[in-house]
C-alpha cells in the first residue's frame, strides 16, 4: 500500500506542473512551407444598395459605386438597373478604367445622365490590363426610368465602368508564363482576375492556353499545340491533376518541357500548390526530364528572373570599371575594362558577366572581355553605350536617337527600327521579350514598353505601349514583372517610381538628389548614380550612400 | 424502469452506497469542473479583448491622423480616394494575414451625398451588432462588444468588434469597426471543455467503480451473516461465521457466534430434558405394567369367587376389577402416548374402505349404545370411500369419537358419517349432547382434559383418547377438526388423504359446520 501512495502524489506534482508554458525545448528546424502569396488580406467596397428618394445622377452614382462589388455576379450593381436591363447587363463584356476623380455626371433630360471620364485602360477579355494613349476620354450615356416611384437605369452600358482604384482594389495580378523566344527561359504575361474570385487554377490553365493575346505572341512560344483544350481539374492535397485533350500529345518532347514549365511556373502562384500531373484524355503525359508528378521547384532553369545569384554590380570611378560585392567592396574587374586603359564610361556588363561594353573619351563604342587577360575592340559602331542593354542572347541593343535602336552582335550591327522619337533608352528584358524604350525630348521623355518580335529574320521592336509618369530619365528592368524609372520633373526633387507590368500602377519611392541613372535587378537592391559622383541604394524605406562612383550597372 | 431502481434502491446496500457516492461525486466534479472553465475562458477572454481594443486604438489614431491630414484647409470632400486613404491607415500593410478586420461604413453624410465604403476580405456588415451601430452613430463613443463574424460564404466565427466614430466634417462621419475573429480562442476552450468533460466523466466513473468494490468489501460479510442465520434457523446449529481480523465485522461475526453457541446448548439441553421425560413416562409405564399384571392376576381370582363372598366384600372386589381395567387402559394409553413422543409410531397403511372400518368400529360400540339409549345412524354414500391407511388406528379413532359421542351425547342419536372426495376421504361424527362452547374447543385435544371433570367416568375413559386419536390423524398426514355449540352438540371430522403423504388441502368432503347444511 505505502509504494502505490507515494507512487500516486509523486504522479500527481508531476501532472500539475504540466500546466506551464515551456521556457527551454530542443532546436528544430522550420520546416520550409509555401508561403501563401495569394491570400493576403485586400479591402474590398462595400457596395451599397439604392435607398428610394435618389435622384437620377445619385442611382448613377450608385451604380458606379456598386461596379466594384464582385460579390454574387454584381448583385448589387443590379439592383440599381430596372429588371430588364439586369438580366441582360453583362459585367464580363470587358472593363473600361476611367482615371481617379475624373469622372462627373450630369443630368442633361430628366431620363438621361451622361458621364465624362479621362479613360486610362482597359481590361480586355483576356484579363490583361491594356493602358491607353493619354488624352482619351470616356463618355457614355445612361437611359434612366422610373420605376414605381423610383429611378432605375434602363439602358446601361456594356461591360463594368471602374476607376483606376476600384481596379486596383478588386483585382489581383497574376503571371502566365510562355516561353520566350528563342526557347528556354519563360516570359510573364500578367492577367487579371477579381479579388472574390475562389481558386484561380483553373482560370490560369485556360489563359495559358488561350496564349498571351496578340500583343506578346510574337515575343514568345506557346508549348501546347493549337487546339489543346482543358477538360478537367482536379486538386488533390496539393497536388493538381489536369487532364488535357488529346492534341497535347502531338507536342514533342521539347514542347512538352516547354509546357510543364509553363504549368508549373504558372501554377505556383496558387496557394498550397505542391505539383501537378498532366494526362490527356486520362492517360498519363511524359515529360521527359522531370517526374511524373512533376514538383513545384521543377524547371527552375526557366525563371524569368534568371541571374546568377550574388551578381555584383558595377560602377566606373576614374574611367575604371570597379565590380562591387557584398563583402568585397570595389575591385576592378578583370581584363581590359579594369585596367582605365583608355578611362571608359557607361559600361554595360553581359547577363552572364562574360563581357563589358562603354565608351571610351572620342565616344568610341568599345567592347572587351572580362576575363585576363582581355582587350578593347571597336564595336563598328557609331553609337555609345548610353542608355544601352545586353540580351541573353550575347546581343548588345544600343539607342540610335535617329532610327530607332541598333542590336550589334557577332553578327554585325543592325539597326532595328522603333515607331518612336529620340529614343534615348534601349533597355531589353532579361528574358529578351519585351523592351524598355525611353524616347522622347530630354526633360520630357516617356518611357515605352515594346515586344520583341522575333517571329522571323532580325528582331523588330514594335507595339510601344507608355507607361504614364512624370518625365522619364533613365529605366530598368527590377524584373520581368516590374520596371524602374527615374522621374526628373523640373523643379521638383527626382523620383525613382517603381512599375507593375500587370496593372501598372505607379510606386513612388522617392530618389537622390541629382540622380541621373537607375539601376535594378531581380531580388536586388536598386541603385540611383547621381550627377555628382556618388551612388546611392535603396534599403526599402530610403535612399542612402553608398559609395563614390558613376553609372551603377547590373548585368544586363 | 424506474420501479426497478427504487427496488434495487432498498434492497441493495452496495447499489445503495455507490449510487449515493456517484450522486455526489457528479456534483462535486461538475462544480469544480465548471468553476474551471469558467475561469478560464473568462481569464483567456478577458486577456484577449484588452489586446484587440489596444490594437484597434492604434489603428484608429492612425486613421485620425489621415484625417487631420487631409483637412488642412477645410474638410474634406468624402471621396473614394479618401475612404482608401483611411482604410489604408486602419489596416495594416504586411502580408501576414489578417489578425482583425475592418469595416468602413458611412456614419452619418449630408444630403445628397452616400460616402464610399470599404471592407476587408469577405467580412459581411451583419456581423456589427445593429444597436451597437446606433450607439456608434448617436454617441460617437468607442465602444465594444462580443459578437458573431459573418463571411460571405464562409463559416462564421465569435469574435470581438470595437467601434467608433470618425468624423470628416460637420455632416459626415465613417463608423469605423474593427473585428477580431476568435475563432481559435474558441478552438482552445472547446479543448478545455472537451477535457474537461472527459476527465470527469474518467473520474466519476473511476470512483464509481472504487467505490462499488469497497461497498462489495463490506456488504459480503453482512451477507454471508445472513445466510448463515438462515441456515441456523433451518436447523444447522452448528454453523458459525469466520471472524477475520478486529473490525466491526469481527466484533459482529464474534457476537452472532456466541448467540448461535447458546442457543444450540440450550436447544440441546431442552430436546434432551424432553428427551429424559419421555424415557421416564416409558420406564414407568413399563415398570408399572409387571406389578400390574400381577395385581391384575390376583384380581381377576377374586373377581371370580365374588359370588363366594359377604356383600361387603363384593362390591370391593367389582371396584377393584374395574379399577384395574381402568388402570391397564391408562397404561396403554400412555404407552401409547409415550410411543409417540419418542417418534416410534409405525403406520402400516393399505387401501381401505373407510365404510366398513368405520362399520367396525361402530358395532363394536353399539352395546353401549344400546346401554345409554343412544341410536347410532350411519350415514355412508353408495360407492366405497377409499384411503390408504392404518385400519386399526383409523378404527380406534373412530371408537374414541364414538365412545366420546355416546358419553355425552344425553341419549340423543348419533349420527356417523362418511365420504370421499378426489384427493381426501372423510369421516364424521355428530352428537346433540350438551355441546361445547370455544373454550372448550380450544383444549379438547390436551391431555388428560376433560370437558366437566366433575363428571362421572364410567367408560373407562383415560383422558387421553382424543389426544391418541390427534397422533394417529397426524401419523397419516390427515386432519381431525372439531365443531361444537352449546346445547346443540358437537362434531368431530376426520379427513385423510387418500394417497398417503398427498398433501391434504384445505378442503373436505364432509361438513365440519353441520347447521350450514341445515343437517
Amino acid at each position: 500500500m505505502r509504494p502505490v501512495m507515494v507512487a500516486a502524489a509523486v504522479a500527481v506534482l508531476l501532472v500539475s506542473g504540466c500546466a506551464q508554458v515551456p521556457t527551454s525545448g530542443p532546436v528544430v528546424e522550420v520546416d520550409q512551407a509555401v508561403p501563401d502569396t495569394a491570400s493576403s488580406s485586400f479591402v474590398r467596397a462595400l457596395a451599397r444598395s439604392p435607398r428610394p428618394g435618389m435622384s437620377q445622377i445619385e442611382i448613377v452614382q450608385g451604380f458606379l459605386d456598386a461596379a466594384s462589388g464582385f460579390e454574387d455576379g454584381h448583385a448589387v450593381a443590379r439592383e440599381y438597373l430596372t429588371t430588364q436591363a439586369a438580366q441582360t447587363w453583362d459585367p464580363q463584356a470587358g472593363v473600361r478604367v476611367y482615371g481617379n476623380d475624373t469622372e462627373t455626371l450630369n443630368n442633361p433630360a430628366e431620363d438621361g445622365v451622361t458621364l465624362t471620364a479621362a479613360l486610362v485602360g482597359v481590361i480586355s477579355e483576356r484579363s490583361q490590363y491594356v493602358p491607353t494613349d493619354e488624352q482619351t476620354a470616356l463618355e457614355e450615356q445612361f437611359g434612366l426610368t422610373q420605376v414605381g416611384s423610383q429611378w432605375r437605369i434602363d439602358d446601361v452600358p456594356e461591360g463594368l465602368l471602374l476607376s483606376r482604384a476600384a481596379v486596383e482594389r478588386s483585382y489581383r495580378e497574376f503571371q502566365t508564363y510562355f516561353v520566350a523566344k528563342p526557347g528556354g527561359i519563360l516570359a510573364p504575361n500578367p492577367v487579371l482576375f477579381a479579388r472574390s474570385q475562389g481558386d484561380v487554377s483553373t482560370d490560369l490553365l485556360q489563359a495559358l492556353l488561350q496564349g498571351p493575346g496578340p500583343w506578346l505572341e510574337p515575343a514568345v512560344i506557346n508549348g501546347f499545340p493549337v487546339g489543346t483544350e482543358l477538360k478537367a481539374v482536379d486538386t488533390v492535397d496539393g497536388i493538381v491533376q489536369i487532364d488535357l485533350t488529346a492534341a497535347v500529345l502531338q507536342a514533342d518532347d521539347l514542347a512538352r518541357q516547354q509546357l510543364s514549365a509553363q504549368i508549373v511556373w504558372t501554377l505556383r502562384q496558387v496557394p498550397g500548390f505542391r505539383g501537378v500531373t498532366i494526362t490527356a484524355d486520362g492517360q498519363p503525359v511524359t515529360v521527359p526530364g522531370t517526374d511524373p508528378i512533376q514538383p513545384r521547384s521543377a524547371w527552375a532553369d526557366f525563371d524569368p528572373d534568371g541571374l546568377s545569384p550574388g551578381a555584383a554590380w558595377y560602377i566606373v570611378r576614374s574611367g575604371r570599371v570597379l565590380g562591387m560585392s557584398d563583402g568585397n567592396g570595389a575591385l576592378p574587374v578583370p581584363g581590359a575594362p579594369g585596367s582605365g586603359q583608355p578611362p571608359v564610361e557607361d559600361p554595360l556588363i553581359s547577363l552572364d558577366q562574360s563581357a563589358a561594353a562603354a565608351t571610351d573619351p572620342d565616344g568610341q563604342l568599345l567592347t572587351a572581355a572580362l576575363q585576363t587577360p582581355s582587350r578593347w575592340a571597336d564595336a563598328r559602331t557609331a553609337l555609345r553605350s548610353r542608355g544601352g542593354s545586353w540580351d541573353r542572347t550575347g546581343a548588345l541593343w544600343l539607342p540610335d536617337p535617329d532610327a530607332g535602336a541598333q542590336m550589334v552582335n557577332v553578327l554585325g550591327s543592325q539597326k532595328i527600327p522603333v515607331q518612336l522619337d529620340q529614343v534615348r533608352s534601349v533597355q531589353i528584358s532579361r528574358d529578351g521579350s519585351r523592351a524598355l524604350v525611353v524616347a522622347g525630348p530630354r526633360d520630357a521623355a516617356t518611357a515605352y514598353l515594346l515586344r520583341v518580335d522575333r517571329t522571323t529574320g532580325p528582331p523588330r521592336l514594335t507595339r510601344p505601349r507608355a507607361l504614364v509618369t512624370g518625365p522619364v530619365r533613365a529605366a530598368a528592368w527590377a524584373s520581368a514583372t516590374q520596371v524602374a524609372l527615374l522621374i526628373v520633373a523640373p523643379d521638383q526633387p527626382p523620383q525613382v517610381g517603381s512599375v507593375d507590368l500587370g496593372l501598372f500602377s505607379v510606386r513612388l519611392l522617392g530618389g537622390p538628389p541629382l540622380a541621373r541613372t537607375v539601376a535594378a535587378a531581380p531580388d536586388r537592391p536598386l541603385l540611383s548614380g547621381t550627377k555628382d559622383g556618388q551612388i546611392w541604394q535603396f534599403n526599402g524605406n530610403t535612399w542612402v550612400p553608398l559609395t563614390q562612383g558613376r553609372q551603377p550597372r547590373y548585368p544586363g | 424502469m424506474f420501479r426497478a431502481l427504487t427496488r434495487r434502491w432498498r434492497r441493495s446496500l452496495a447499489f445503495r452506497v455507490v449510487a449515493t457516492t456517484l450522486v455526489a461525486a457528479t456534483v462535486l466534479v461538475g462544480v469544480s469542473l465548471g468553476f474551471l472553465l469558467i475561469r478560464v475562458t473568462n481569464g483567456l477572454v478577458d486577456a484577449n479583448t484588452s489586446r484587440s481594443i489596444a490594437e484597434a486604438n492604434v489603428g484608429l489614431a492612425a486613421a485620425q491622423q489621415v484625417v487631420l491630414q487631409a483637412s488642412e484647409g477645410g474638410p474634406p470632400p468624402p471621396s473614394e480616394g479618401l475612404a482608401d486613404s483611411i482604410m489604408n491607415s486602419l489596416v495594416t500593410s504586411d502580408d501576414r494575414g489578417a489578425a482583425y478586420e475592418v469595416l468602413l461604413l458611412e456614419g452619418s453624410s449630408a444630403a445628397d451625398t452616400q460616402l464610399s465604403e470599404r471592407g476587408t476580405n469577405l467580412v459581411e456588415v451583419s456581423s456589427v451588432p445593429l444597436d451597437m451601430r446606433t450607439q456608434v452613430r448617436e454617441q460617437g463613443r468607442e465602444v465594444w462588444t462580443y459578437t458573431t463574424i459573418q463571411y460571405v460564404n464562409q463559416p462564421s466565427e465569435p469574435g470581438l468588434v470595437v467601434g467608433s466614430l470618425l468624423t470628416i466634417g460637420t455632416e459626415t462621419a465613417y463608423e469605423v469597426y474593427y473585428l477580431f475573429p476568435y475563432g481559435e480562442l474558441q478552438g482552445t476552450l472547446d479543448l478545455v471543455r472537451s477535457t474537461a468533460w472527459i476527465a470527469g466523466l474518467l473520474l466519476i466513473g473511476l470512483l464509481g467503480l472504487l467505490m462499488s468494490l469497497i461497498a462489495r468489501h463490506v456488504v459480503l460479510p453482512v451477507r454471508q451473516a445472513a445466510r448463515t442465520a438462515e441456515l441456523v434457523r433451518a436447523g444447522h446449529l452448528e454453523q458459525r461465521l469466520p471472524v477475520r481480523g478486529e473490525d466491526d465485522l469481527a466484533a459482529l461475526a464474534l457476537a452472532f457466534n456466541d448467540m448461535a453457541g447458546s442457543l444450540q446448548t440450550q436447544i440441546r439441553q431442552l430436546e434432551s430434558l424432553s428427551r429424559l421425560q419421555q424415557r421416564f413416562v416409558s420406564d414407568v409405564s413399563h415398570e408399572l405394567r409387571t406389578p400390574l399384571t400381577t395385581i391384575r392376576m390376583a384380581s381377576d381370582v377374586i373377581y371370580e369367587s365374588r359370588e363366594t363372598m359377604p356383600p361387603s366384600l363384593l362390591r370391593s372386589s367389582e371396584l377393584l376389577h374395574d379399577q384395574l381395567d381402568r388402570f391397564e387402559s391408562l397404561l396403554a394409553d400412555l404407552l401409547e402416548i409415550s410411543r409417540f413422543d419418542a417418534g416410534a409410531a409405525q403406520l402400516e397403511t393399505e387401501s381401505t374402505d373407510l365404510r366398513v372400518v368405520v362399520g367396525a368400529a361402530v358395532e363394536a360400540a353399539r352395546p353401549l349404545a344400546r346401554a345409554r339409549g343412544c341410536e347410532i345412524v350411519e350415514l355412508f354414500p353408495d360407492q366405497p370411500c377409499v384411503a390408504a391407511c392404518d385400519p386399526r388406528r383409523i378404527e380406534r379413532i373412530v371408537r374414541n369419537l364414538l365412545s366420546n359421542a355416546i358419553e355425552h351425547g344425553e341419549g340423543h342419536p348419533i349420527e356417523v358419517r362418511a365420504a370421499v372426495g378426489a384427493s381426501c376421504a372423510a369421516v364424521s361424527v355428530r352428537d346433540f349432547g350438551r355441546g361445547l362452547d370455544d373454550d372448550d374447543l380450544d383444549r379438547v385435544f390436551d391431555r388428560f382434559w376433560r370437558a366437566d371433570p366433575s363428571r362421572v367416568r364410567n367408560l373407562g375413559g383415560t383422558g387421553l383418547g382424543l389426544s391418541i386419536a390427534l397422533e394417529d390423524t397426524r401419523l397419516h398426514g390427515g386432519r381431525l377438526a372439531v365443531w361444537g355449540r352449546p346445547g346443540q352438540g358437537a362434531l368431530f371430522r376426520l379427513t385423510l388423504p387418500r394417497v398417503a403423504g398427498q398433501d391434504l388441502g384445505e378442503t373436505s368432503p364432509l361438513p365440519l359446520d353441520p347447521t350450514e347444511v341445515g343437517v
